[in-house]
C-alpha cells in the first residue's frame, strides 16, 4: 500500500512533468493528467489544487496571470529551476525503483 | 505568441495583489467553468454539467480553505522576503549616498566611534572596579570596621592612616562579644610566607585570618574543611588552607594534599582545606596563597600595641551603618582605657563602611571624575553628529526637494534618511566597539598597581548597547528632523528657492551647537592642562636625595632571622663586604625604610627644647636605622653637625640625627645639635641635622624623620642601596650572585632602580593625566572637526555671495573676515560659557592637584589658547579659500 506521503509525492512528480511542456493553468493540468494516465492514477481536483499551492509555496512552481481560452486572465503555473531539478531527481528515483521491483518480480526461482 | 493568445506572455503584475481568498475563489471558479464547458461540448445537459464540475472537488469549501491557508502562508514569507530585499536596497542606497560624501561619512562614523569607544571602555573600568558586587554572599551587608583617631588627623606622619587604623586582639574580643549591630566579625592581616612547595621554596603572599572568616564571607572551602573556632587561639594548632590557584600551580591540584603536612616558614603545617577558586580579600593585591589562623602568635596578645589586623563583619538585619558606627565607636572608647591606663587616644572612634566602598575609596573619586569626563565626551560626540547631520540636511535640501517633486512619498524619503542615519550609527558603532575593545585592554595594561579589581575588568556589553543607542538616537533625531521640516514646508517652495536659502534657521542651530561643543571641550581641555601642570610640578619635586644611578635592594627574611638581631647584623656586614667589591659601584649602604620601597615605621618623639603635658606622648616621627655611610650614599645633605661614623656603635653614646622638618617642629628656635631627643624610651643626643627626604609620595609634605645608628637599634628590617653607573640588568645579576651565599634565611625579594620606584609612586597621577589628556585631545579634535565642517559648508553655500562682493571690489581679507564672523561668534560664545564651567569643574579636581591651584590661570589660559587657536585655524582656512575664489567661477556655479 502506498502511503499518503507517497501518493502526494507521486502527484507532485506528475504535476512537475505536466509543466515541462510549458505554463498551464490548473484545469489544463487536471485534463492532461486525466488523459495521459489511467484510472489507477486518477487524481481528484480536491487534492490537485492544495498540491499546487503547496508546491508554489515550496518554490517548485511559480504562478502568474495570463490570458486563458476564455479570453480573460487566469492563474497559470510554470516550472522553476528548483522544480526542474526536483523532477529529474524524482524521475531517476522512480525509474531505478521500478527497474529493481521489476527485476525482483521477474526473477526465476 | 502574443499576449492575447491563451497561455501567452504573462500579464503585468497588478498594482494591488488579490487576496488569497479571491485568488483561490477565482481559480476554482475558472476550473468549474472550463469543466462545465467541456462537459457541455461532449453533450451533457448544462445544468448537470455544472453540478458534475463542482462535484469533481467533492468538498469545495474544504479544498478552498486548505488552498487559502497555504496561500496565506506563502504570501507571508513573500512579504518577509520583500521586506528584507527592500531593507537591503535601502542600505545599499544609503551606502552609495554615503560613499558619494566620503568626508562627511568618515567624520560622522569616526565621531560616533570615538564617542562610543571611549565611553564604554571607561564605563567598563568603572563597573569592574566599583559597581560590580563583590563575589560574596549578600555583599551589601559586608562592612569593614576601622579604628579612627582624631589626634592623628593633624599628625605629620599619621594623618595618612588616621581613619583606617588596624585592630588588635582586645578590640576584636571586645567588639565581637558586645556589639549588637554587627555579627560575624572577623580579622585578617597580610603577610608573606615561605612555603616549601614541591618545586622548591617560594615566598608567597599570605593571610592570617580568624577562624570565622569564610563563614562571614558566606563561602565554604572548595576541598577539605574550614578553620575551627578553637584554632585561632594562642599556640593553636598549625593548620593552613591553600588558595585554589596555588594548589593547582604548585601541587597540580593533587587532592591528597588535604591532610598532609607542608612546611611554612620552616614549621610544619597541616593543610586542612583548599580555598574557593578566585577568592581574594584584597582586590588590589595578588591572591593570598596561604591562609593560616590569626591570634596564634604571642605577639598578638602580649604586646597590646601590636595591632595589625583589618576587620570585617556583617551588618545585622535592620541595623544601619550609622547605628553600627555609633555602637562600635562607644565600645572602642571603652576599650581605649584599661586597668593599666590609656592604650589609645581620647578621640578614638570607629569607621564602619560597606566593604566594597571601603576597598575602592582611594580610587572612587578619580574614577567618578573620569566617568564625568566620559559623559562629556559622549555629549560632545553627539553634538558633533548633530552638527554634521544638520549640515548634511541643509546641503541636501535641493536633492530632497527634487525627489519630492518627482513623486517620492514622504514616508519613502523619511525611511531612506532614517536608513542612512542608522547605517551611519551602525558603522560608527562597529568602529566604536573595536575602539572600546582595544581601549579596555590598554587601560588595564597601563593601569598602575593597586587599583582593586582592575584585572577582572572586561568590556561591558550593556555599556556598549547604551552608547550605541545614544549615538543612534542622536543620529536619527538630527538626521530626520530637518528632513521632516523640509517635507512639511512643501516641495514647490523648496525647489524654487534652491539650496542654501531655507537653511538660515538651521545655521543658527548649528552655531549654537558649535558654542555648546566648544564650551564642553574647554571644560575637558582645562581639566587636562591642569592635571598636566600638576604632574609636571610633581615630577620636578626634589625627593631630598640623589636619584641618579641609585638602586634599592629589598629582602625577604624568614621568621627566625627577623628576631635574631646578631644574625641580621652579621648578614648586613657580610653583604656590605660583598657589594663593595661590585665593579662600578660608587656608594653602598643599608638602612631601614629606604625611600619608595614601601617600608617605613614611626613612633612618638619628645625634645628637651619643649615642655610636654603629663599625658602628652609627643608628635610622631618617621624612624630609620642606618649604617654610617647611608646619608652620604643617598646624597642627603647634612645641614648641621655630623653624620654617623664607626664610633656610633652598640654601647657607645646613644645618638640620633634629625631631619629639617623634625628640627623645625620639636626644636623651634634652637640649634638641635647637642640637644636631646626622647625616642623609644631613651634619651639620645642629636648629633646632626639633615635635609628632608620624601619616602612614599613626592606629593606629600615633608615629615619629621629621625635617624639612629643601625648598631644601636634593632629595627627588624633593612634595605640596601647601591649607586652605580652601570646598566641595571647586569648590575642586578651581579648583586643577586654576590648575595646568594651569605645566609639561607635571607633572599633578595627585588632589585629596583630608584627612578623606577619613584615613577611607580606617582603611577596613578601619571595614569590619570594620561587619560585626561586623551579625553582633552579627543574632545578638542571633535570640536575642531565640527567647526571645520560647519564653516566649510557655510562657505560653500556663500560662494556666490563672495563672488558678487569680490566683483564689487571687496578685498580678500574683508571677505575672509565676513566668512569667519558668524562661526567665530559661536566659538566666542562657547568660550564664554566654557570658562566659568571649566573653573567650576576644576574645583572637583582639587584633591588630585599638586602645586597648582584649581584656578590656575596658566592652565586655563593654555586650554583657551589651544582650543581658540585651533578653532580660528579651522575657520580661517575654508573662509580664505572662499574669499580667493574667482568671481566669474563663483557666479557661474549657481
Amino acid at each position: 500500500m502506498a502511503t499518503r506521503d507517497q501518493l502526494r509525492g507521486t502527484l507532485e512528480v506528475l504535476i512537475l512533468k505536466t509543466l515541462t511542456w510549458g505554463p498551464r493553468h490548473g484545469y489544463a493540468i487536471a485534463r492532461w493528467l486525466e488523459e495521459t494516465s489511467s484510472e489507477i492514477l486518477r487524481i481528484e481536483e480536491g487534492s490537485l489544487y492544495p498540491a499546487l499551492y503547496r508546491m508554489e509555496q515550496r518554490g517548485l512552481i511559480k504562478s502568474d496571470r495570463r490570458i486563458s481560452e476564455l479570453g480573460r486572465p487566469a492563474k497559470f503555473y510554470h516550472l522553476t529551476a528548483s522544480g526542474r531539478r526536483q523532477l529529474q531527481v524524482e524521475t531517476a528515483g522512480w525509474l531505478a525503483f521500478a527497474r529493481e521491483v521489476t527485476r525482483v518480480l521477474q526473477a526465476e526461482a | 505568441m502574443t499576449p492575447d493568445e491563451p497561455g501567452g506572455r504573462p500579464l503585468p503584475e497588478p498594482i494591488f495583489n488579490a487576496s488569497p481568498a479571491d485568488e483561490v475563489a477565482d481559480e476554482i471558479a475558472f476550473h468549474v467553468e472550463m469543466r462545465t464547458r467541456d462537459l457541455i461540448a461532449r453533450g451533457t445537459a448544462p445544468d448537470i454539467a455544472a453540478r458534475m464540475a463542482r462535484e469533481g472537488f467533492s468538498d469545495i469549501t474544504r479544498v478552498s480553505s486548505e488552498c487559502r491557508d497555504i496561500a496565506e502562508r506563502r504570501d507571508q514569507s513573500v512579504r518577509r522576503a520583500q521586506y528584507f530585499t527592500n531593507l537591503l536596497q535601502d542600505v545599499q542606497f544609503a551606502l552609495r549616498m554615503l560613499a558619494r560624501r566620503p568626508a562627511f561619512a568618515l567624520l560622522a562614523i569616526l565621531t560616533i566611534g570615538l564617542g562610543i569607544g571611549a565611553s564604554t571602555a571607561i564605563y567598563s573600568v568603572v563597573d569592574g572596579v566599583m559597581l560590580r558586587p563583590l563575589p560574596f554572599a549578600d555583599p551589601g551587608h559586608l562592612v569593614a570596621i576601622w579604628v579612627t583617631e582624631q589626634r592623628f588627623r593633624d599628625d605629620a606622619t599619621l594623618h595618612t592612616i588616621w581613619d583606617h587604623i588596624v585592630m588588635g586582639h582586645e578590640d576584636y574580643d571586645g567588639i565581637r562579644t558586645q556589639a549588637k549591630t554587627v555579627t560575624g566579625m572577623a580579622l585578617w592581616g597580610r603577610g608573606r610566607t615561605l612555603a616549601r612547595a614541591p618545586g622548591g621554596p617560594q615566598m608567597l603572599p599570605s593571610l592570617r585570618v580568624t577562624s570565622n572568616m569564610l563563614t562571614t564571607l558566606g563561602l565554604r572551602p572548595a576541598l577539605g574543611r574550614d578553620f575551627l573556632p578553637g584554632e585561632d587561639v594562642l599556640n593553636g594548632p598549625h593548620v593552613a588552607m591553600l588558595s585554589w590557584e596555588t594548589w593547582q600551580k604548585e601541587w597540580n591540584g593533587d587532592s591528597s594534599l588535604v591532610g598532609k603536612s607542608v612546611e611554612l616558614d620552616n614549621v610544619p603545617y597541616t593543610v586542612i582545606g583548599i580555598l574557593p577558586r578566585g577568592l581574594r580579600m584584597d582586590r588590589s593585591a595578588p591572591i593570598a596563597a596561604v591562609w593560616s589562623p590569626a591570634l596564634q602568635d604571642s605577639s598578638d596578645l602580649v604586646q597590646r600595641h601590636n595591632r595589625s589586623y583589618a576587620a570585617l563583619a556583617r551588618l545585622k538585619p535592620g541595623a544601619t551603618i550609622q547605628q553600627a558606627t555609633a555602637e562600635v565607636s562607644g565600645l572602642l572608647s571603652k576599650l581605649a582605657i584599661d586597668s593599666r591606663g590609656p592604650v589609645r587616644g581620647k578621640g578614638v572612634a570607629a569607621r564602619v563602611e560597606e566593604w566594597q566602598i571601603d576597598q575602592t575609596r582611594t580610587v572612587r573619586a578619580s574614577l567618578w571624575i573620569l566617568f564625568g569626563a566620559v559623559g562629556l565626551l559622549l555629549l560632545i560626540a553627539c553634538v558633533n553628529v548633530a552638527t554634521l547631520m544638520l549640515g548634511e540636511a541643509a546641503r541636501r535640501e535641493s536633492e530632497i526637494a527634487a525627489r519630492v517633486a518627482l513623486g517620492a512619498g514622504p514616508e519613502r524619503i523619511a525611511r531612506q534618511l532614517l536608513t542612512e542615519s542608522i547605517t551611519l550609527s551602525l558603522l560608527g558603532a562597529i568602529i566604536g566597539c573595536a575602539i572600546a575593545a582595544v581601549s579596555v585592554q590598554v587601560l588595564v595594561a597601563m593601569a598602575p598597581a593597586g587599583i582593586p579589581g582592575i584585572d577582572s575588568v572586561h568590556l561591558d556589553l550593556r555599556a556598549v548597547a547604551f552608547a550605541v543607542a545614544v549615538a543612534a538616537v542622536t543620529g536619527i533625531l538630527f538626521g530626520l528632523a530637518p528632513a521632516l521640516v523640509l517635507l512639511r514646508r512643501g516641495q514647490q517652495k523648496a525647489v524654487r528657492v534652491g539650496a542654501g536659502q531655507t537653511a538660515r534657521g538651521g545655521r543658527a542651530v548649528q552655531h549654537t551647537l558649535i558654542a555648546v561643543e566648544v564650551a564642553l571641550s574647554l571644560v575637558l581641555l582645562a581639566g587636562c592642562t591642569l592635571l598636566g601642570r600638576s604632574l609636571e610640578r610633581l615630577t620636578a619635586t626634589d625627593p631630598g636625595f640623589d636619584v641618579r644611578g641609585l638602586t634599592a635592594i629589598q629582602f625577604d627574611f624568614d621568621r627566625e632571622l627577623w628576631r635574631d638581631q646578631p644574625r641580621q647584623a652579621r648578614y648586613v656586614s657580610a653583604a656590605m663586604r660583598e657589594l663593595t667589591a661590585l665593579p662600578g659601584a660608587t656608594a653602598i649602604s643599608a638602612g631601614s625604610g629606604v625611600p619608595f620601597t614601601g617600608s617605613n615605621s614611626s613612633s612618638p618623639v619628645k625634645s628637651d627644647a619643649r615642655e610636654y603635658g603629663p599625658d602628652e606622648s609627643g608628635g610622631n616621627a618617621q624612624q630609620r636605622a642606618i649604617l654610617p655611610g647611608y646619608l652620604r650614599a643617598m646624597g642627603t645633605p647634612v645641614l648641621a653637625g655630623r653624620t654617623f661614623n664607626d664610633g656610633d656603635r652598640d654601647g657607645s653614646e646613644l645618638v640620633i640625627i634629625v631631619s629639617e622638618a623634625e628640627a623645625r617642629r620639636d626644636f623651634a628656635g634652637v640649634a638641635p645639635v647637642g640637644r636631646r631627643l626622647y625616642w623609644q624610651g631613651q634619651w639620645r643626643t642629636v648629633v646632626g641635622v639633615v635635609g628632608d627626604v620624601k619616602y612614599a609620595q613626592l606629593s606629600r609634605n615633608n615629615e619629621p624623620m629621625v635617624y639612629v645608628p643601625f648598631d644601636q637599634y634593632a629595627s627588624g628590617n633593612f634595605e640596601f642601596v647601591v649607586r652605580s653607573a652601570s646598566g641595571a640588568p647586569s648590575l642586578q645579576r651581579a648583586i643577586r650572585d654576590r648575595l646568594k651565599k651569605i645566609d639561607a634565611g635571607v633572599s633578595v625579594a627585588s632589585i629596583d632602580r630608584m627612578s623606577d620606584l619613584i615613577g611607580k609612586s606617582y603611577g596613578e597621577e601619571r595614569y590619570r593625566t594620561l587619560l585626561a589628556s586623551l579625553f582633552g585631545a579627543i574632545a578638542s579634535i571633535l570640536a575642531i572637526v565640527g567647526i571645520f565642517g560647519v564653516v566649510s559648508r557655510g562657505v560653500a553655500r556663500r560662494t556666490r555671495e563672495a563672488g558678487i562682493r569680490a566683483a564689487l571690489g571687496a578685498s580678500a581679507s574683508v571677505l575672509t573676515r565676513a566668512m569667519m564672523g558668524e562661526t567665530l561668534l559661536g566659538v566666542g560664545l562657547g568660550l564664554m560659557i566654557g570658562i566659568p564651567a571649566a573653573i567650576a569643574a576644576s574645583r572637583l579636581m582639587k584633591p588630585f592637584l599638586f602645586g597648582v591651584s584649581p584656578n590656575d590661570p596658566v592652565a586655563l589660559g593654555a586650554a583657551i589658547l589651544l582650543l581658540g587657536g585651533a578653532a580660528m585655524l579651522a575657520t580661517y582656512r575654508p573662509a580664505q579659500r572662499a574669499a580667493r575664489v574667482d568671481p566669474v567661477i563663483a557666479l557661474r556655479a549657481e
